[in-house]
């Protein structure tokens, strides 16, 4: 897929799957992954920055399999982020898929 | 690499967050690497994974605010960046030459015979600036520093040029070389160019994008970098075509595109700690950005030279340093001396400026060369210090200057009279004598007796102190041929001496007093002989007052 586009919608695909349930770096590498294809490094500098503005805080769990997992929960001020960014995006890829599909017809009606 | 490796270079690159977050960055890798190793992959796919280190470090640091600008250990980059371009440098060289040889024509071949000879002549042309310098520096060396130390620095200042001639030797003829062996015509400046731009091979940047799962070394795809850099042009070309047909197709396609570089590109390019991540999978031109990406994990034949070529610098570089740190020490010892001078009474504030600034010019020297050394050092702000230091001394020396020039001129004798007591000798009459001569200076007694007249038993009773008696036969006055002369020097205790000249010099810095010595002074020491009456008699001055005449 294109960089661009991933780059794009790479913040809100992590709010949405933060949002869902409280969850550690790892799974929700493996969770991200599942929708966009991304390099592992580049997720925890983006936790790092979204907790850092708040969107998210964090608290420790015990783990049986080796340290302390740090979990991720979304906060009020991430929830709303997450939705004014879920809003913009489908109205924006609504615009932009009726311009791709009516795109020809649009020109001819320029012309004429 | 290891997990340890990756983890090590890291903690090493985000050096500058505090602790216990670097701490928390890593814990938070070493588990993602764990959770994978726990899917079976092996360490070195789990570290590949994360793709480039740098780009990762600038990620998370960005990711806490910190301006790349200021994060960057400047003499880290210096270092890393030499051995990046010398390593792409080097290795391209060898895949291309390892490439392009199979595929030569005859005439390609004379060609590039042609080329190469022209080559040696500018490579004679130009040792001769360098032997300049080299001249210039080691006879500058030489009249500077003492023998032993001159030799020693002439040697790696000689290595040192000669490994950046060769350097520059080697990267010419390559690159005369590779334009011999490309079947385009020759221009003055692809010659002179192709050395500082290091794109023999033209690694693509996919060349360790995260997707290639194993971190590809350098040998391993020596031969097949070519091949692949051809592909990957022929793959661009392309591409740009289909993207211009596109265009004169769809014009929708073009506005979508430019709709979405509007979007996305001007804020985005350096700044968004997004991208350099992704970017190595994506071929748009914002992101050819090769230097960075390309063959950062090999150790090829370029890496181990370039790292030898940094290490000798190093060496050198301590070479200079250890001789700056004595000169350091010596001014901080000089500025002591100038804080007890100053408890004496002694107020030299000129020179203690001088002396404090000497100290911040030689710290920021040994400070700015100790990164070279050793580039992991903190950065400190040098530049300030330099100032400063530069204009401490700079006040200083006027300073200086004003002050001595208040000093007045005193004549020892008037202030340390004691230091031209007279000498007290005693003489005692015995039968035997003749002719005793007796010459004073400052210091030296001269004990003369003729042997003709039978050997004297001449009494000296010496003020204290040590005596050495100096035979010396041949500044034999002429008048007096058979003269014997016996010279007892006194051998003045060193440390007297030393107390007191500095009891001098204290004094004189105390009251502004530059003390001259007056020759006469010196020399007219009274001599007061005391010997019995019978003896006093016979004793006669010589006209210079120096020689006592015993006269039977």
């Amino acid at each position: 897929m294109n960089a661009q586009f991933k780059k794009g919608v790479l913040d809100l695909v992590v709010m949405v799957v933060v949002s869902q349930h409280d969850i550690y770096g790892y799974e929700l590498v493996k969770r991200v992954c599942e929708v966009v294809e991304v390099n592992e490094g580049t997720i925890y500098p983006l936790l790092k920055r979204m907790t850092n503005e708040k969107y998210f805080e964090t608290y420790l769990v015990e783990s049986t399999e080796g340290p302390p997992r740090k979990y991720y929960r979304i906060t009020a001020l991430g929830l709303t982020t997450m939705n004014q960014l879920k809003t913009e995006w489908l109205a924006f890829s609504k615009q932009l898929n009726l311009f791709l599909e009516g795109g020809n017809h649009d020109d001819q009606e320029g012309i004429s | 690499m290891t997990k340890k490796e990756f983890l090590d270079k890291l903690e090493h690159k985000l050096h500058l967050l505090k602790r216990d977050e670097i701490q928390d960055i890593l814990d938070e890798y070493s588990g993602y690497i764990d959770n994978k190793l726990q899917e079976g992959k092996t360490e070195d796919e789990a570290v590949a994974d994360f793709g480039n280190l740098d780009d990762l470090a600038r990620e998370i640091l960005s990711a806490y605010k910190i301006n790349e600008k200021y994060t960057r250990d400047s003499s880290r980059d210096i270092i890393d960046n030499v051995v990046d371009v010398m390593t792409q440098g080097i290795d391209s060289v060898v895949s291309y030459f390892a490439g392009h040889f199979n595929t030569l024509s005859v005439e390609a071949m004379i060609r590039l015979i042609a080329l190469v000879l022209i080559a040696l002549v500018i490579v004679g042309l130009m040792k001769i600036p360098f032997s300049l310098l080299e001249a210039l520096i080691v006879s500058l060396l030489r009249a500077i520093l003492p023998g032993f130390l001159a030799a020693a620095l002439n040697f790696f200042v000689r290595l040192a040029i000669n490994l950046i001639y060769l350097c520059l030797v080697v990267l010419l003829m390559a690159s005369f070389i590779s334009q011999g062996l490309e079947n385009k015509p020759v221009t003055l400046r692809d010659l002179f160019e192709k050395p500082l731009r290091f794109n023999f091979g033209r690694r693509h940047d996919d060349a360790c994008s995260p997707q290639s799962g194993v971190p590809q070394t350098v040998n391993s795809n020596l031969a097949k970098t070519e091949n692949e850099a051809a592909q990957q042009r022929k793959e661009e070309e392309a591409f740009a075509q289909a993207e211009t047909a596109a265009k004169t197709e769809e014009q929708i396609a073009a506005e979508i595109d430019e709709a979405f570089s509007q979007e996305f590109d001007e804020p985005r390019i350096l700044e968004d700690p997004i991208d350099p991540l992704i970017q190595p999978r994506g071929r748009y031109p914002y992101y050819n950005n090769e230097e960075k990406t390309a063959e950062k994990q090999g150790w090829g034949i370029g890496k181990i030279a370039a790292r030898l070529m940094i290490g000798i610098v190093q060496l050198i570089t301590l070479m200079i340093l250890i001789p700056l740190g004595l000169g350091e020490f010596a001014f901080c010892f000089a500025f002591g001396l100038l804080v007890f001078l100053l408890f004496q009474g002694a107020k030299l504030w000129g020179l203690m400026l001088i002396c404090l600034g000497l100290i911040g010019i030689f710290q920021t020297a040994v400070a700015a060369l100790w990164r070279i050394v050793h580039p992991a050092t903190k950065k400190r702000p040098l530049l300030i210090a330099l100032i400063i230091s530069v204009v401490i001394t700079g006040i200083g020396v006027p300073l200086t200057m004003v002050e001595f020039s208040s000093f007045k001129e005193v004549p020892i004798r008037q202030d340390f009279p004691e230091l031209f007591q007279p000498q007290i000798i005693h003489l005692m009459e015995t039968d035997d004598l003749d002719r005793v001569y007796l010459s004073f200076a400052f210091d030296e007694i001269v004990f003369r007796e003729n042997p003709k007249l039978g050997y004297g038993s001449l009494q000296l009773i010496l003020p204290p102190g040590e005596y050495e008696p100096r035979y010396n036969d041949q500044l034999n006055p002429p008048n007096y041929e058979y003269v014997k002369t016996v010279n007892i020097v006194a051998i003045h205790g060193s440390s007297d001496k030393f107390r007191t000249a500095l009891k001098i010099l204290l004094r004189g810095m105390r009251e502004g007093k530059t003390y001259t010595m007056d020759d006469d002074g010196m020399r007219s020491a009274p001599l007061i002989v005391e010997a019995s009456h019978p003896t006093l008699e016979k004793l006669a001055m010589d006209e210079n007052q120096t020689l006592l005449l015993i006269n039977r």
